[in-house]
Order: structure tokens, then sequence, then C-alpha cells
């Protein structure tokens, strides 16, 4: 049987994930959760974890949010000039659906509940290490931490292409190496790491993360969607901007097997 | 948190350049990965950003640092602004096709961007493995609970009660609160 806080529970996070309608806007404005942001704040972070690195803002649309800031000196007029599309109008909405945003964002939040959010993340402001210092701090301090060397496939971007897995099943973290590999252009692809796992479905591994590659060696932390329990393999692929839920597997670049 | 973050979002709300320019270098990576996650084409993404930002020069003057950290703020405020975008889109025509974009401009404090994503990921990391994987095809991938279902195999009411749970979770870490999750082992826990 739903009581009412489940429903009140459930509306949250569907407003979180997918938004509501209107009849449950109102539904849950009954239920006395309007204000709750919470599981907004939940879902930010949960973002937030699964960003990654990613791919910086063009030049091209900083210098037009800049332009809107110039021109409306921080009102939500400040519409940009250079999109072709009709901006003016999504501004009027972009004002009004901000203002509900806020309204609904921290600002009605019982103070006890905030001041919580605070205490946890203060003890983290410190600089955490780079990925190489924590790969290295892995493999001197985790007992199972394995290194497996990459082997590079006849695609051409793999030329040359070398450097290490680094994976440690009790902390469920490691790290790639690589060096040699293309640089990519994240507008038009990025590298995506899956890892396959004995005790789950060879047709569909485990996302491990999309990253990109510049110039040189680099060292990218593995993030795996979910636990990784017998890895038997770690593939890098090449995938659309952002990456894929499953792979078609059409260019695969390193792997290394255990 | 930074005190001079906290200042910056106010500054920039006040209309101060400099403060823009900051505000871009720090929170524009993270607003573009949520809006390539969460947008149709390349382009709509492009069009989110200017609406994010714009919103945030709007409020941002009321951004309480004793309240919440100013990324997660920014997040809070993109998802919203982004799920706005999707529902108002499903009753519109597709969007124009991918474009190719122009040169990047560098992120901003990165260490301070990482720390953030470092505290999210330490929440995530207590979710059991499905509700993770659920959470991250509705988070990361921005997939509906019916694509998740027909994604995962699992029923309906099953991916809802996941992707709850999942937030509760990720909640409760957030709110400092220990909370165990039910049916779950320390095993799946971890």
């Amino acid at each position: 049987m739903t009581t009412p806080m489940d429903r009140r529970d459930e509306l949250l996070a569907d407003r979180a994930l997918h938004g509501l309608d209107e009849a449950e806007a109102r539904e849950l404005a009954r239920l006395g959760g309007a204000g709750d942001d919470s599981f907004d704040l939940a879902a930010a972070a949960a973002d937030l974890a699964t960003l990654g690195g990613g791919e910086p803002l063009p030049e091209a649309v900083a210098d037009r949010v800049l332009a809107g800031a110039r021109a409306g000196a921080g009102s939500a007029s400040a519409a940009p000039s250079g999109r072709r599309r009709d901006l003016g109008r999504a501004a009027g909405w972009v004002a009004a659906a901000a203002a509900a945003v806020l309204a609904v964002f921290a600002w009605t939040r019982p103070p006890q509940v905030l001041e919580k959010v605070v205490r946890v993340e203060v003890p983290v402001a410190p600089r955490l290490p780079t990925p190489a210092e924590a790969r290295a701090e892995l493999l001197a301090s985790a007992p199972d931490a394995r290194t497996i060397a990459w082997s590079a496939t006849k695609d051409p971007d793999a030329r040359g292409a070398a450097g290490d897995v680094v994976w440690s099943p009790s902390r469920q973290q490691g790290y790639l190496r690589i060096r040699g590999l293309a640089a990519n252009d994240p507008t038009l692809a990025q590298y995506q790491l899956w890892i396959f796992d004995a005790r789950r479905d060879q047709a569909h591994p485990v996302d491990g993360g999309v990253f990109d590659v510049r110039d040189g060696e680099v060292v990218i932390p593995i993030r795996a969607a979910v636990r990784v329990f017998q890895p038997t393999l770690f593939a890098v692929t090449v995938e659309r901007p952002g990456g894929v839920v499953v792979s078609k597997r059409e260019r695969i670049v390193l792997a290394a097997a255990l | 948190m930074s005190i001079s973050a906290i200042g910056v979002l106010t500054r920039a709300a006040r209309g101060d350049e400099a403060a823009v320019r900051e505000c871009l270098a720090r929170f524009g990576p993270i607003v573009w990965g949520l809006a390539l996650r969460l947008s149709p084409t390349r382009a709509d993404a492009e069009d989110a950003v200017q609406e994010i930002f714009v919103a945030l020069w709007k409020h941002g003057a009321r951004y309480d640092p004793s309240r919440a950290s100013e990324e997660a703020f920014v997040a809070v405020v993109a998802r919203r602004r982004l799920i706005d975008r999707r529902r108002g889109a499903a009753r519109r025509p597709a969007a124009e096709p991918l474009e190719a974009a122009g040169q990047a401009v560098a992120p901003g404090d990165s260490a301070e961007t990482i720390a953030e994503a470092g505290l999210a990921a330490r929440a995530m990391s207590g979710l059991r493995p499905e509700q993770r994987e659920v959470l991250r095809l509705a988070v990361a991938q921005g997939l509906t609970h019916e694509e998740i279902a027909t994604h995962t195999g699992l029923p309906l009411g099953t991916v809802k009660a996941h992707a709850r749970r999942g937030l509760l979770r990720i909640r409760s870490l957030l709110l400092g609160e220990d909370a165990v999750e039910e049916n779950g082992t320390e095993e799946d826990a971890r």
C-alpha cells in the first residue's frame, strides 16, 4: 500500500529525474513536497559523479553568454543575439522558469537540512591528488591492485599506443594509463572504457566512463557504472560524444585481458 | 567551499564582467557537460547553456553559501532547466542536426570541480549496483523509466523503485545520515 509519504518521495524523484506535469506538480504541492529540493540535489550529485573530466565549454558559446550578460547586465532579458533560433521567445520563459527553479532550490529547504549538507562538503575542499598521483597511491596501498598492459588493435588511431590498466577489486578503483593513442576531437567522438565481467552478460560489459586523449601520456580514473565482480577484459572503443549505453564495438582501439 | 566562489555568483548576478568570465571558466564545463547529456543536439545544448547562465545571472545573488556548494547549486539549476527544455521539446518539432563547434576554452579551477565530483562519486558508491545502473541511465543518459526498463529488462515498477531509492540513498549520504538500504547487504551497499 502506497502511503502519502511514499507518493511524495515518488513525485520528488520523478521531478528530479524527468520533471512533472501540472497535475503531478499540484499533487506534490498537496502532499507538502513542493519546496523540498533534496531529491534535486541528490540527482545533481549523481550527475556530477558521472560527469567526468568532460569537454570544456566551446569558446563561441562562452562568448555568446558573455555578450548576453553584457547586454542585459545580469537581467533575464540578456538573451544572446547570435543564435538563429527564437531566443527572444526563449528568454521570456527562461525568466519565468528560472524563478520557478530557484523557488524550488534550497531557499525553501529547512535550514537544518542544508547545514548538514555543508558539513559534509567542507572536509573535501582541499585539493585532490591528480589521477597520476592517485594511481601511484592505489598501487602502493592496495595489495590486490593489478597492472595489465594494453594491447593496441589495428585501428589507425591506436598505432603505437601503449600503457596499462591498474585495477583493485577490493576498492573497485582503477586507472588507465595511455600514451600514443590519437588525440580525439571531443566534438566528434570520445573514447569509452568497457569492463567485461565474468559474472555478467558478456553482451553488456560495464561502462567504465568516457574520456578524451590529447598529446602525451594521460591517466584516466575508471568510473565503473556498477560493481565489477570478476573483470576479464578492459577495452576502449571510439564512440559518439558523451558515450553510449551499448557499444556497437565498431572501433576497438585498446584491450587489456587478465 | 571557497569564499571567492561564494562571491563570484553574487558579483556575476550584479553584472560584474570579470565575475561572469570567472563563472564561465569555473562552471562552464559542468553546465556544458550536463547540456550535452540532456540535449538532443549540440545546437540545442548551446542554447541551453545560454539559458542556464541567464538563470544564474538573474538569481545568483540569492545563492546562500551556508546552504549548499556552488557546484551543486549550478548543477541543480542546470538540470531543472534542461529537464524543462526536454519536456518542452517533446511538444515541438525535432531540432536541427548536429553542427560543429568552435574552439574550446580551458576549464576553470579543476581542483574544486573535481572535489565536488569526488564528493558526489562517494555518495554514489554507496548505492547497490542495480540502483546505481538505473540511476546512471536516468541521470547520465537521460533515459525515461520506460526506456530504462526496456534496456535493462527490469519491470517498470522496479526501475521506478530503484531510481527513487537510489536518490534517497544519495540524499541520506549528503545529509550525513547513516541510511541502510532496505534488502541490501553490506557488500551490496559498498
